[in-house]
């Protein structure tokens, strides 16, 4: 079984970051206002991306992004 | 019922080999480090004919026995293009989507419930390409 913690989500924020030239902290305030900047990005990728990046903010600051 | 997330992922895989769904890559079932297998995801593409695939996402946290998805995206894409999916997240809600990821109203389904929409679609489409 593989497990996650937040440095591994971090190396898969970092890898669509490098892949889309884009913060993660851009890039979900842009996907959470519907801004079309971002939507050329596919929709499972801006699903997962937007997931993956809150659940970092969750895990490094527990109650921030429950 | 699940009581831990390798129990849910058990369910989850059962389910597929049910719907006929098989991974297409090999599928990714994560448990969160330090949360006692309360909390995991999965990652996977799913095969379902030589044009179709289900792409599918889930956040699930293992409350009591209930296994409750914090968030869920399952997406059909058919030659290539996302052509429906059925999401779930924190900024939108309850939603999906039709072909050029226009957004729509829709509920709560279950994966289940998902992938058998996948295969109506799928199947319609296969006909009507037969018919042209």
């Amino acid at each position: 079984m593989n497990y996650y913690d937040y440095a591994s989500l971090s190396r898969a924020l970092n890898l669509l970051e490098k892949r889309h030239g884009l913060a993660s902290e851009d890039f979900y305030r842009l996907h959470a206002s519907d801004d079309p900047s971002v939507a050329h990005i596919r929709g499972f990728t801006r699903h997962i991306w937007a997931d993956l990046y809150l659940d970092s903010c969750r895990i490094s600051q527990p109650g921030v992004a429950a | 019922m699940a009581r831990t997330i390798q129990e849910y992922f058990e369910e989850r895989k059962e389910e597929c080999k049910r719907l006929s769904l098989v991974p297409n890559t090999r599928p990714r079932y994560l448990i969160e480090v330090g949360s006692d297998e309360k909390r995991g995801r999965i990652l996977m593409a799913l095969h379902m004919t030589e044009r179709a695939s289900l792409e599918v996402s889930e956040s699930v946290v293992i409350q009591g026995n209930h296994a409750h998805r914090r968030s869920y995206a399952y997406y059909l894409v058919i030659d290539g293009q996302e052509y429906w999916s059925r999401d779930y997240d924190s900024i939108h809600g309850y939603h999906g989507h039709t072909i050029g990821h226009k957004r729509i109203k829709a509920g709560r389904v279950s994966f289940k419930e998902a992938a058998e929409q996948a295969w109506e679609i799928v199947s319609q489409e296969e006909e009507l390409e037969d018919a042209g």
